[in-house]
Protein backbone atom coordinates (compact mmCIF):
# COMPACT_ATOMS: atom_id res chain seq x y z
CA UNK A 1 0.00 0.00 0.00
CA UNK A 2 1.20 3.47 -0.74
CA UNK A 3 1.62 6.18 1.84
CA UNK A 4 -1.95 6.95 3.66
CA UNK A 5 -2.82 11.00 3.83
CA UNK A 6 -3.68 12.71 6.76
CA UNK A 7 -6.91 12.91 7.49
CA UNK A 8 -8.30 16.47 6.94
CA UNK A 9 -9.36 18.64 9.85
CA UNK A 10 -13.07 18.11 10.44
CA UNK A 11 -12.56 14.25 9.62
CA UNK A 12 -12.52 11.33 11.95
CA UNK A 13 -12.12 8.04 11.51
CA UNK A 14 -15.39 5.62 12.38
CA UNK A 15 -13.37 2.50 13.74
CA UNK A 16 -14.31 -0.99 14.57
CA UNK A 17 -17.76 -1.87 15.51
CA UNK A 18 -20.84 -3.31 14.14
CA UNK A 19 -22.27 -0.29 12.45
CA UNK A 20 -23.83 -0.39 9.45
CA UNK A 21 -22.93 2.21 6.15
CA UNK A 22 -25.15 2.33 3.66
CA UNK A 23 -24.61 2.50 0.11
CA UNK A 24 -26.58 3.58 -2.85
CA UNK A 25 -26.74 1.37 -5.89
CA UNK A 26 -26.89 2.96 -9.17
CA UNK A 27 -27.56 1.83 -12.58
CA UNK A 28 -23.85 0.91 -14.05
CA UNK A 29 -22.81 -0.84 -10.70
CA UNK A 30 -26.43 -3.10 -10.40
CA UNK A 31 -27.21 -6.31 -11.94
CA UNK A 32 -30.78 -5.62 -13.02
CA UNK A 33 -31.39 -9.41 -13.45
CA UNK A 34 -30.08 -10.67 -10.57
CA UNK A 35 -31.55 -7.12 -8.44
CA UNK A 36 -27.62 -7.21 -6.68
CA UNK A 37 -24.61 -5.03 -6.85
CA UNK A 38 -21.39 -6.24 -8.35
CA UNK A 39 -17.83 -5.46 -7.10
CA UNK A 40 -17.32 -2.33 -8.78
CA UNK A 41 -20.07 -1.01 -6.15
CA UNK A 42 -17.63 -1.39 -3.61
CA UNK A 43 -14.62 0.30 -4.93
CA UNK A 44 -13.82 4.09 -6.17
CA UNK A 45 -14.73 5.95 -8.90
CA UNK A 46 -12.94 8.17 -11.14
CA UNK A 47 -15.11 10.92 -9.65
CA UNK A 48 -14.36 10.37 -5.91
CA UNK A 49 -10.85 10.01 -5.89
CA UNK A 50 -10.39 6.95 -4.37
CA UNK A 51 -13.38 7.86 -1.51
CA UNK A 52 -16.24 6.10 -2.36
CA UNK A 53 -19.42 7.53 -0.07
CA UNK A 54 -20.95 5.93 2.05
CA UNK A 55 -24.02 7.23 4.63
CA UNK A 56 -23.37 6.14 8.71
CA UNK A 57 -26.41 3.85 10.18
CA UNK A 58 -26.05 6.21 12.83
CA UNK A 59 -26.58 9.54 12.09
CA UNK A 60 -29.20 8.30 8.95
CA UNK A 61 -31.48 6.06 7.88
CA UNK A 62 -31.23 4.34 4.58
CA UNK A 63 -34.77 5.72 3.90
CA UNK A 64 -33.04 9.49 4.49
CA UNK A 65 -29.80 8.63 2.47
CA UNK A 66 -32.14 7.34 -0.49
CA UNK A 67 -34.02 10.25 -0.76
CA UNK A 68 -31.33 12.97 -0.30
CA UNK A 69 -29.50 10.57 -3.13
CA UNK A 70 -32.24 11.11 -5.73
CA UNK A 71 -32.59 14.80 -5.21
CA UNK A 72 -29.21 15.55 -5.57
CA UNK A 73 -26.72 12.62 -7.23
CA UNK A 74 -25.98 12.37 -10.94
CA UNK A 75 -27.85 9.14 -11.26
CA UNK A 76 -31.01 7.34 -9.38
CA UNK A 77 -30.27 4.74 -6.83
CA UNK A 78 -32.04 1.58 -7.22
CA UNK A 79 -31.41 0.06 -3.94
CA UNK A 80 -29.86 0.81 -0.52
CA UNK A 81 -27.15 -1.98 0.48
CA UNK A 82 -25.00 -2.05 3.79
CA UNK A 83 -21.92 -3.19 4.91
CA UNK A 84 -20.48 -2.64 8.45
CA UNK A 85 -17.73 -0.63 9.41
CA UNK A 86 -16.17 -3.82 11.07
CA UNK A 87 -16.02 -5.07 7.46
CA UNK A 88 -14.47 -2.34 5.95
CA UNK A 89 -11.54 -2.71 8.59
CA UNK A 90 -11.38 -6.20 8.48
CA UNK A 91 -10.00 -5.61 4.88
CA UNK A 92 -7.55 -3.36 6.50
CA UNK A 93 -8.80 0.10 5.07
CA UNK A 94 -10.46 2.89 7.37
CA UNK A 95 -13.74 4.78 6.85
CA UNK A 96 -13.42 8.17 7.18
CA UNK A 97 -16.85 10.36 8.28
CA UNK A 98 -16.03 13.84 6.79
CA UNK A 99 -19.63 15.61 7.68
CA UNK A 100 -17.69 18.42 9.38
CA UNK A 101 -14.64 18.99 6.98
CA UNK A 102 -14.98 21.72 4.71
CA UNK A 103 -16.54 21.25 1.03
CA UNK A 104 -15.51 23.21 -1.69
CA UNK A 105 -17.94 25.89 -2.89
CA UNK A 106 -20.64 24.43 -4.61
CA UNK A 107 -20.59 21.51 -3.50
CA UNK A 108 -23.06 19.22 -1.40
CA UNK A 109 -22.60 16.79 1.10
CA UNK A 110 -25.01 14.03 2.08
CA UNK A 111 -26.20 13.83 5.48
CA UNK A 112 -24.11 11.10 7.67
CA UNK A 113 -21.26 11.13 4.78
CA UNK A 114 -18.48 8.94 5.45
CA UNK A 115 -15.58 7.11 2.77
CA UNK A 116 -13.82 4.52 2.68
CA UNK A 117 -10.64 5.52 2.82
CA UNK A 118 -8.34 3.54 -0.91
CA UNK A 119 -5.95 6.33 -1.57
CA UNK A 120 -2.38 5.36 -1.84
CA UNK A 121 -3.93 1.48 -3.03
CA UNK A 122 -2.85 -0.16 -5.61
CA UNK A 123 -4.90 -1.93 -7.92
CA UNK A 124 -4.96 -5.26 -6.41
CA UNK A 125 -5.91 -4.06 -3.30
CA UNK A 126 -8.99 -2.78 -4.47
CA UNK A 127 -9.76 -5.50 -6.76
CA UNK A 128 -9.44 -7.63 -2.72
CA UNK A 129 -11.17 -5.16 -0.66
CA UNK A 130 -13.99 -4.55 -3.43
CA UNK A 131 -14.43 -8.74 -3.55
CA UNK A 132 -14.85 -8.80 0.29
CA UNK A 133 -16.96 -6.20 0.80
CA UNK A 134 -18.98 -7.51 -1.29
CA UNK A 135 -19.31 -11.19 -0.20
CA UNK A 136 -20.24 -9.44 2.82
CA UNK A 137 -22.64 -7.18 1.33
CA UNK A 138 -24.24 -9.90 -0.10
CA UNK A 139 -24.77 -12.23 3.06
CA UNK A 140 -26.62 -8.77 4.35
CA UNK A 141 -29.16 -8.01 1.55
CA UNK A 142 -30.77 -5.10 0.59
CA UNK A 143 -31.61 -2.78 3.68
CA UNK A 144 -35.60 -2.12 2.69
CA UNK A 145 -36.07 1.75 1.62
CA UNK A 146 -38.99 3.08 -0.66
CA UNK A 147 -37.91 5.35 -4.23
CA UNK A 148 -39.29 8.44 -3.80
CA UNK A 149 -38.33 9.05 -7.32
CA UNK A 150 -35.05 10.50 -8.94
CA UNK A 151 -34.92 14.27 -9.77
CA UNK A 152 -33.20 14.57 -13.18
CA UNK A 153 -30.52 17.19 -13.10
CA UNK A 154 -32.53 19.42 -15.61
CA UNK A 155 -35.59 19.84 -12.83
CA UNK A 156 -33.66 20.45 -9.66
CA UNK A 157 -34.60 23.80 -7.58
CA UNK A 158 -31.80 25.13 -5.49
CA UNK A 159 -33.90 25.89 -2.92
CA UNK A 160 -35.34 22.57 -2.94
CA UNK A 161 -32.37 20.73 -2.64
CA UNK B 1 -61.92 6.96 -47.47
CA UNK B 2 -62.54 7.78 -43.76
CA UNK B 3 -66.14 7.88 -42.21
CA UNK B 4 -66.56 9.16 -38.79
CA UNK B 5 -69.37 7.83 -37.27
CA UNK B 6 -69.02 9.65 -34.11
CA UNK B 7 -66.78 8.76 -30.15
CA UNK B 8 -66.70 5.21 -29.23
CA UNK B 9 -65.12 3.59 -26.08
CA UNK B 10 -61.78 2.00 -26.73
CA UNK B 11 -59.77 1.32 -23.71
CA UNK B 12 -59.84 1.75 -19.86
CA UNK B 13 -57.03 2.33 -17.53
CA UNK B 14 -57.85 1.79 -14.04
CA UNK B 15 -55.26 3.61 -11.49
CA UNK B 16 -55.03 2.47 -8.34
CA UNK B 17 -53.42 4.35 -4.72
CA UNK B 18 -54.12 6.97 -2.61
CA UNK B 19 -53.16 9.46 -5.13
CA UNK B 20 -55.91 8.19 -7.38
CA UNK B 21 -58.68 8.13 -4.55
CA UNK B 22 -61.95 9.96 -5.69
CA UNK B 23 -61.03 9.49 -9.53
CA UNK B 24 -58.02 12.21 -9.40
CA UNK B 25 -55.49 11.75 -11.86
CA UNK B 26 -52.05 13.69 -11.30
CA UNK B 27 -50.54 15.35 -14.05
CA UNK B 28 -47.51 12.96 -14.17
CA UNK B 29 -49.92 9.99 -14.92
CA UNK B 30 -50.88 11.33 -18.28
CA UNK B 31 -47.58 10.04 -19.41
CA UNK B 32 -48.91 6.68 -18.79
CA UNK B 33 -51.49 7.45 -21.36
CA UNK B 34 -49.43 8.85 -23.25
CA UNK B 35 -47.10 5.52 -23.44
CA UNK B 36 -50.35 3.39 -23.70
CA UNK B 37 -51.15 5.50 -26.91
CA UNK B 38 -47.95 5.46 -28.60
CA UNK B 39 -47.36 1.71 -28.31
CA UNK B 40 -51.81 1.23 -29.76
CA UNK B 41 -50.81 3.30 -32.38
CA UNK B 42 -47.48 1.42 -33.64
CA UNK B 43 -49.37 -2.05 -33.64
CA UNK B 44 -52.01 -0.91 -35.43
CA UNK B 45 -49.85 0.47 -37.87
CA UNK B 46 -47.97 -3.12 -37.98
CA UNK B 47 -51.17 -4.45 -38.53
CA UNK B 48 -52.12 -1.77 -41.43
CA UNK B 49 -48.84 -3.05 -42.87
CA UNK B 50 -49.36 -6.48 -42.54
CA UNK B 51 -52.59 -6.19 -44.22
CA UNK B 52 -51.24 -4.02 -47.37
CA UNK B 53 -47.67 -5.08 -47.86
CA UNK B 54 -47.26 -3.07 -50.78
CA UNK B 55 -48.89 0.16 -50.05
CA UNK B 56 -47.84 3.13 -48.01
CA UNK B 57 -49.67 4.01 -44.64
CA UNK B 58 -52.40 6.32 -44.89
CA UNK B 59 -51.53 9.98 -44.49
CA UNK B 60 -54.32 10.10 -42.28
CA UNK B 61 -53.51 7.03 -40.13
CA UNK B 62 -52.33 8.38 -36.98
CA UNK B 63 -54.42 11.65 -37.07
CA UNK B 64 -57.56 9.24 -37.11
CA UNK B 65 -56.73 7.44 -33.93
CA UNK B 66 -57.74 10.41 -32.53
CA UNK B 67 -58.04 8.95 -28.31
CA UNK B 68 -59.18 11.16 -26.42
CA UNK B 69 -59.57 11.10 -22.16
CA UNK B 70 -63.48 11.21 -22.06
CA UNK B 71 -64.12 11.12 -18.58
CA UNK B 72 -62.28 9.82 -15.56
CA UNK B 73 -64.68 7.58 -12.88
CA UNK B 74 -64.56 7.81 -9.31
CA UNK B 75 -63.34 4.79 -7.22
CA UNK B 76 -59.92 5.35 -8.21
CA UNK B 77 -58.85 6.92 -11.30
CA UNK B 78 -60.73 4.94 -14.12
CA UNK B 79 -59.74 6.67 -17.20
CA UNK B 80 -62.15 5.92 -19.70
CA UNK B 81 -60.60 6.18 -23.62
CA UNK B 82 -62.26 6.77 -26.56
CA UNK B 83 -61.83 7.54 -30.37
CA UNK B 84 -63.74 8.97 -33.48
CA UNK B 85 -65.18 5.71 -35.43
CA UNK B 86 -63.70 5.81 -38.82
CA UNK B 87 -64.69 2.78 -40.86
CA UNK B 88 -62.06 1.94 -42.71
CA UNK B 89 -59.51 1.72 -40.04
CA UNK B 90 -61.46 1.00 -36.70
CA UNK B 91 -60.44 -2.54 -36.89
CA UNK B 92 -56.56 -1.78 -37.39
CA UNK B 93 -56.79 0.53 -34.00
CA UNK B 94 -58.84 -2.32 -32.54
CA UNK B 95 -56.43 -5.11 -33.40
CA UNK B 96 -53.38 -2.95 -32.17
CA UNK B 97 -54.95 -2.11 -28.49
CA UNK B 98 -56.03 -5.95 -28.20
CA UNK B 99 -51.96 -6.83 -29.77
CA UNK B 100 -51.04 -4.45 -26.87
CA UNK B 101 -52.73 -6.32 -24.16
CA UNK B 102 -52.51 -9.67 -25.13
CA UNK B 103 -48.18 -8.99 -25.22
CA UNK B 104 -48.44 -6.99 -22.08
CA UNK B 105 -50.48 -9.87 -19.96
CA UNK B 106 -47.61 -12.24 -21.30
CA UNK B 107 -44.48 -10.23 -20.60
CA UNK B 108 -46.28 -9.71 -16.69
CA UNK B 109 -46.96 -13.46 -16.36
CA UNK B 110 -44.21 -14.29 -14.18
CA UNK B 111 -44.81 -18.38 -14.82
CA UNK B 112 -43.39 -18.40 -17.94
CA UNK B 113 -41.16 -17.26 -20.11
CA UNK B 114 -41.70 -15.10 -23.07
CA UNK B 115 -40.04 -15.88 -26.85
CA UNK B 116 -41.57 -13.47 -28.65
CA UNK B 117 -42.84 -9.82 -28.18
CA UNK B 118 -42.68 -7.78 -31.00
CA UNK B 119 -44.29 -4.50 -29.36
CA UNK B 120 -41.88 -4.80 -26.33
CA UNK B 121 -38.83 -3.27 -28.07
CA UNK B 122 -40.63 0.07 -27.74
CA UNK B 123 -39.56 2.36 -25.18
CA UNK B 124 -43.24 3.47 -24.25
CA UNK B 125 -43.77 0.04 -23.67
CA UNK B 126 -40.52 -0.88 -21.69
CA UNK B 127 -41.43 2.54 -19.77
CA UNK B 128 -45.04 1.69 -19.23
CA UNK B 129 -46.03 2.09 -15.40
CA UNK B 130 -42.75 3.89 -14.66
CA UNK B 131 -44.31 6.66 -12.87
CA UNK B 132 -46.39 4.20 -10.30
CA UNK B 133 -45.46 4.84 -6.66
CA UNK B 134 -45.67 2.26 -3.90
CA UNK B 135 -49.13 0.70 -3.43
CA UNK B 136 -49.77 1.95 -6.74
CA UNK B 137 -51.22 0.05 -9.45
CA UNK B 138 -52.20 0.30 -13.09
CA UNK B 139 -55.09 -2.19 -14.96
CA UNK B 140 -55.45 -2.06 -18.43
CA UNK B 141 -58.66 -3.39 -18.78
CA UNK B 142 -59.94 -5.16 -21.66
CA UNK B 143 -63.06 -4.83 -23.99
CA UNK B 144 -62.55 -7.69 -25.91
CA UNK B 145 -62.81 -10.26 -23.76
CA UNK B 146 -62.74 -13.14 -25.73
CA UNK B 147 -59.30 -12.35 -27.13
CA UNK B 148 -58.01 -10.90 -23.17
CA UNK B 149 -60.55 -12.37 -20.34
CA UNK B 150 -57.85 -11.18 -17.84
CA UNK B 151 -56.61 -7.96 -16.63
CA UNK B 152 -53.13 -6.73 -17.09
CA UNK B 153 -52.41 -5.67 -13.60
CA UNK B 154 -49.44 -3.60 -13.22
CA UNK B 155 -47.45 -2.71 -9.86
CA UNK B 156 -44.20 -0.74 -9.15
CA UNK B 157 -43.40 -3.75 -6.83
CA UNK B 158 -43.41 -6.23 -9.99
CA UNK B 159 -42.66 -4.18 -12.44
CA UNK B 160 -38.68 -3.47 -12.81
CA UNK B 161 -38.00 -7.39 -12.10
CA UNK B 162 -40.39 -8.67 -14.68
CA UNK B 163 -39.25 -6.02 -17.22
CA UNK B 164 -35.54 -6.86 -16.55
CA UNK B 165 -36.43 -10.78 -17.12
CA UNK B 166 -38.12 -9.95 -19.92
CA UNK B 167 -35.08 -7.87 -21.49
CA UNK B 168 -32.77 -10.91 -21.48
CA UNK B 169 -35.36 -13.15 -22.72
CA UNK B 170 -36.17 -11.25 -25.55
CA UNK B 171 -32.64 -9.84 -25.98
CA UNK B 172 -32.09 -11.78 -29.99
CA UNK B 173 -35.35 -10.37 -31.06
CA UNK B 174 -35.29 -6.31 -29.79
CA UNK B 175 -31.62 -6.80 -31.09
CA UNK B 176 -33.58 -7.76 -34.88
CA UNK B 177 -36.93 -5.69 -34.66
CA UNK B 178 -35.73 -2.07 -33.92
CA UNK B 179 -39.09 0.37 -33.36
CA UNK B 180 -38.92 2.61 -36.43
CA UNK B 181 -41.32 5.35 -34.72
CA UNK B 182 -41.32 8.38 -35.95
CA UNK B 183 -41.13 11.15 -33.01
CA UNK B 184 -41.19 15.26 -34.08
CA UNK B 185 -37.93 16.81 -33.43
CA UNK B 186 -38.98 19.68 -31.15
CA UNK B 187 -37.07 21.40 -28.02
CA UNK B 188 -33.72 22.60 -26.90
CA UNK B 189 -31.09 20.98 -28.81
CA UNK B 190 -27.09 20.62 -27.47
CA UNK B 191 -25.19 19.69 -29.41
CA UNK B 192 -22.25 17.43 -28.07
CA UNK B 193 -19.78 15.01 -29.12
CA UNK B 194 -21.44 11.25 -28.19
CA UNK B 195 -21.95 8.02 -29.66
CA UNK B 196 -24.64 5.84 -30.82
CA UNK B 197 -24.58 2.05 -30.96
CA UNK B 198 -26.92 0.11 -33.35
CA UNK B 199 -27.71 -1.95 -36.15
CA UNK B 200 -26.27 -0.03 -39.67
CA UNK B 201 -29.18 -0.56 -42.19
CA UNK B 202 -28.79 2.09 -45.49
CA UNK B 203 -26.33 4.17 -46.38
CA UNK B 204 -26.69 6.65 -49.53
CA UNK B 205 -23.18 7.72 -50.38
CA UNK B 206 -24.15 10.46 -52.71
CA UNK B 207 -25.94 12.78 -50.22
CA UNK B 208 -23.47 11.40 -47.04
CA UNK B 209 -26.25 9.93 -44.69
CA UNK B 210 -27.31 6.73 -43.20
CA UNK B 211 -30.03 5.05 -41.48
CA UNK B 212 -28.87 3.01 -38.00
CA UNK B 213 -31.36 0.95 -35.88
CA UNK B 214 -30.20 1.44 -32.04
CA UNK B 215 -31.78 -0.25 -29.13
CA UNK B 216 -32.78 2.81 -27.30
CA UNK B 217 -34.22 5.57 -29.78
CA UNK B 218 -35.30 3.64 -32.38
CA UNK B 219 -34.14 4.44 -36.06
CA UNK B 220 -32.02 7.43 -36.70
CA UNK B 221 -30.99 9.13 -39.93
CA UNK B 222 -27.43 10.34 -39.77
CA UNK B 223 -25.09 12.39 -41.60
CA UNK B 224 -21.22 12.52 -42.10
CA UNK B 225 -18.50 15.10 -44.03
CA UNK B 226 -15.93 13.05 -44.19
CA UNK B 227 -15.78 11.58 -47.66
CA UNK B 228 -13.55 8.87 -46.49
CA UNK B 229 -16.07 7.10 -44.07
CA UNK B 230 -18.08 6.18 -47.17
CA UNK B 231 -15.79 3.54 -47.64
CA UNK B 232 -15.40 2.82 -43.48
CA UNK B 233 -19.21 2.37 -43.50
CA UNK B 234 -19.08 0.40 -46.84
CA UNK B 235 -16.81 -2.10 -45.18
CA UNK B 236 -18.58 -2.54 -42.41
CA UNK B 237 -21.80 -3.01 -44.56
CA UNK B 238 -19.98 -5.81 -46.81
CA UNK B 239 -18.31 -7.44 -44.01
CA UNK B 240 -21.57 -9.15 -43.04
CA UNK B 241 -24.62 -10.28 -44.45
CA UNK B 242 -26.89 -9.04 -42.52
CA UNK B 243 -27.00 -5.42 -40.62
CA UNK B 244 -24.12 -5.51 -38.57
CA UNK B 245 -23.93 -3.68 -35.27
CA UNK B 246 -21.70 -0.65 -34.66
CA UNK B 247 -21.08 2.23 -33.01
CA UNK B 248 -20.88 5.79 -34.75
CA UNK B 249 -19.14 8.45 -33.04
CA UNK B 250 -19.41 11.98 -33.95
CA UNK B 251 -21.62 15.17 -33.24
CA UNK B 252 -24.54 14.40 -31.94
CA UNK B 253 -28.10 16.76 -31.12
CA UNK B 254 -30.09 16.09 -28.02
CA UNK B 255 -33.43 17.75 -28.62
CA UNK B 256 -35.02 17.68 -25.28
CA UNK B 257 -36.40 14.40 -24.51
CA UNK B 258 -36.32 13.25 -27.74
CA UNK B 259 -34.51 10.96 -29.85
CA UNK B 260 -31.18 12.03 -30.59
CA UNK B 261 -29.60 13.65 -34.43
CA UNK B 262 -26.03 12.25 -35.56
CA UNK B 263 -25.47 15.58 -37.48
CA UNK B 264 -21.66 14.39 -38.42
CA UNK B 265 -20.60 11.27 -37.52
CA UNK B 266 -16.58 10.90 -37.39
CA UNK B 267 -16.17 7.28 -36.75
CA UNK B 268 -17.46 4.16 -36.94
CA UNK B 269 -16.39 0.61 -35.31
CA UNK B 270 -18.10 -2.81 -35.93
CA UNK B 271 -18.81 -4.90 -33.04
CA UNK B 272 -19.69 -8.59 -34.11
CA UNK B 273 -23.06 -9.32 -32.26
CA UNK B 274 -24.48 -12.18 -32.14
CA UNK B 275 -28.21 -12.01 -31.14
CA UNK B 276 -27.91 -14.13 -27.76
CA UNK B 277 -29.45 -13.42 -24.56
CA UNK B 278 -26.67 -11.20 -23.52
CA UNK B 279 -26.11 -9.09 -26.85
CA UNK B 280 -28.22 -6.44 -25.50
CA UNK B 281 -26.20 -5.34 -22.61
CA UNK B 282 -23.29 -5.45 -25.00
CA UNK B 283 -24.80 -2.97 -27.15
CA UNK B 284 -26.32 -1.11 -24.11
CA UNK B 285 -22.37 -1.03 -23.42
CA UNK B 286 -21.47 0.01 -26.72
CA UNK B 287 -24.12 2.86 -26.13
CA UNK B 288 -22.18 4.33 -23.54
CA UNK B 289 -20.99 7.83 -24.19
CA UNK B 290 -17.68 9.43 -22.76
CA UNK B 291 -18.12 10.46 -19.02
CA UNK B 292 -20.79 7.68 -19.80
CA UNK B 293 -23.42 10.14 -20.39
CA UNK B 294 -22.54 12.19 -17.85
CA UNK B 295 -23.57 10.05 -14.79
CA UNK B 296 -19.46 8.96 -14.65
CA UNK B 297 -17.57 11.95 -15.13
CA UNK B 298 -14.26 10.84 -16.04
CA UNK B 299 -15.09 7.40 -17.45
CA UNK B 300 -14.23 6.29 -21.08
CA UNK B 301 -16.44 4.35 -23.72
CA UNK B 302 -15.86 0.40 -23.42
CA UNK B 303 -13.67 -0.47 -25.77
CA UNK B 304 -14.90 -3.12 -29.27
CA UNK B 305 -12.07 -5.28 -28.19
CA UNK B 306 -12.96 -5.80 -24.84
CA UNK B 307 -17.06 -6.22 -25.86
CA UNK B 308 -15.76 -8.83 -27.97
CA UNK B 309 -13.59 -10.53 -25.60
CA UNK B 310 -16.68 -10.55 -23.47
CA UNK B 311 -18.81 -12.06 -26.09
CA UNK B 312 -16.75 -15.15 -27.32
CA UNK B 313 -16.55 -15.51 -23.22
CA UNK B 314 -19.77 -15.55 -22.72
CA UNK B 315 -20.24 -17.96 -25.90
CA UNK B 316 -17.85 -20.65 -24.47
CA UNK B 317 -19.32 -20.81 -20.76
CA UNK B 318 -23.22 -21.17 -22.17
CA UNK B 319 -21.82 -23.62 -24.79
CA UNK B 320 -20.07 -25.42 -21.57
CA UNK B 321 -23.29 -25.69 -19.34
CA UNK B 322 -21.40 -22.75 -17.23
CA UNK B 323 -23.76 -20.28 -14.91
CA UNK B 324 -23.04 -17.08 -16.60
CA UNK B 325 -21.58 -13.83 -15.35
CA UNK B 326 -23.17 -10.65 -14.42
CA UNK B 327 -21.75 -8.20 -16.94
CA UNK B 328 -20.71 -4.42 -15.83
CA UNK B 329 -18.87 -1.73 -17.96
CA UNK B 330 -15.50 -0.33 -16.03
CA UNK B 331 -15.07 3.45 -15.85
CA UNK B 332 -11.46 2.45 -17.46
CA UNK B 333 -13.22 1.58 -20.93
CA UNK B 334 -13.01 -2.07 -20.08
CA UNK B 335 -15.97 -5.21 -18.78
CA UNK B 336 -16.32 -6.90 -15.32
CA UNK B 337 -17.63 -10.28 -15.92
CA UNK B 338 -18.46 -11.60 -12.10
CA UNK B 339 -19.86 -14.66 -10.52
CA UNK B 340 -20.65 -13.84 -7.08
CA UNK B 341 -22.31 -15.42 -3.68
CA UNK B 342 -22.36 -14.27 0.13
CA UNK B 343 -19.85 -17.70 -0.35
CA UNK B 344 -17.37 -16.24 -2.79
CA UNK B 345 -16.80 -14.10 -5.47
CA UNK B 346 -14.85 -14.58 -8.92
CA UNK B 347 -14.01 -11.83 -11.55
CA UNK B 348 -12.70 -11.63 -14.90
CA UNK B 349 -11.90 -7.63 -15.74
CA UNK B 350 -11.20 -7.59 -19.49
CA UNK B 351 -9.13 -4.44 -20.18
CA UNK B 352 -9.67 -2.31 -23.33
CA UNK B 353 -7.11 -3.93 -25.35
CA UNK B 354 -8.79 -7.12 -24.14
CA UNK B 355 -6.15 -7.79 -21.60
CA UNK B 356 -7.24 -10.01 -18.76
CA UNK B 357 -6.98 -10.08 -14.69
CA UNK B 358 -8.59 -13.02 -13.04
CA UNK B 359 -9.25 -12.70 -9.70
CA UNK B 360 -11.15 -15.34 -7.32
CA UNK B 361 -12.34 -14.89 -3.29
CA UNK B 362 -12.70 -18.84 -3.14
CA UNK B 363 -15.58 -19.84 -0.54
CA UNK B 364 -14.07 -19.49 3.67
CA UNK B 365 -11.11 -18.05 2.71
CA UNK B 366 -9.91 -14.06 3.19
CA UNK B 367 -7.13 -14.69 0.63
CA UNK B 368 -8.19 -13.76 -3.09
CA UNK B 369 -5.72 -14.95 -6.13
CA UNK B 370 -5.54 -12.25 -9.07
CA UNK B 371 -3.23 -13.62 -12.12
CA UNK B 372 -3.00 -11.02 -15.18
CA UNK B 373 -2.96 -12.52 -18.59
CA UNK B 374 -3.49 -11.68 -22.14
CA UNK B 375 -4.41 -15.60 -22.91
CA UNK B 376 -8.22 -15.98 -24.24
CA UNK B 377 -8.13 -19.53 -23.13
CA UNK B 378 -6.42 -19.01 -19.84
CA UNK B 379 -8.90 -16.81 -19.35
CA UNK B 380 -11.95 -19.22 -20.00
CA UNK B 381 -10.25 -21.87 -18.62
CA UNK B 382 -10.57 -19.71 -15.26
CA UNK B 383 -13.90 -18.96 -15.67
CA UNK B 384 -15.00 -22.28 -16.56
CA UNK B 385 -13.20 -23.54 -13.03
CA UNK B 386 -14.95 -20.77 -11.04
CA UNK B 387 -18.49 -20.20 -12.53
CA UNK B 388 -21.50 -20.25 -9.69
Amino acid sequence: MGEVPELSEGEIEVGYGPERMWRQMTKHIWDEVRMRPGTLAFQPSTADAGMPSFSRETKVTAQASRDWHQKNARSASLAVWPIATSDVEDTGLRIVDDEDAALPQGEKRAPGHAYIDYRGTSNATRRDVRAKLLRRALQYQEEPTTDSGFVPLEERDEEAS
Amino acid sequence: MADEAGERPFARLYLSGERFDDGRLPVDSLAEIQRYQAVVLEAARREWRDAHPDEDLPANFDASFGLVIAKVEEGSADVVLERPSIADLDAYFERGRDDFERELLAVLDPTGPVTRAPLFVLPEFQDFGASLGDGEGLQVRPYNKTLSPRVAAITRAEREGVLARRREELAPEIEMVAPEIELPMQGVRRPQIGAVAGRLSELSPDNRSFHIKTLHYGVLKGFYKRVDLTEDLKAVLDNTSKAPVVRIKGQLQFPEGRRPRIWDADDVELLEIDGQPWSRKLVELASLGPDWDGEAPGAEMISFPALDATRDLMLQFAEAGKPLPSIFGTEEGGVSLEWSSKESVATIEIGSEAEFVLYHLPEGSENGSEEETLDFGRALAFGIEVAH
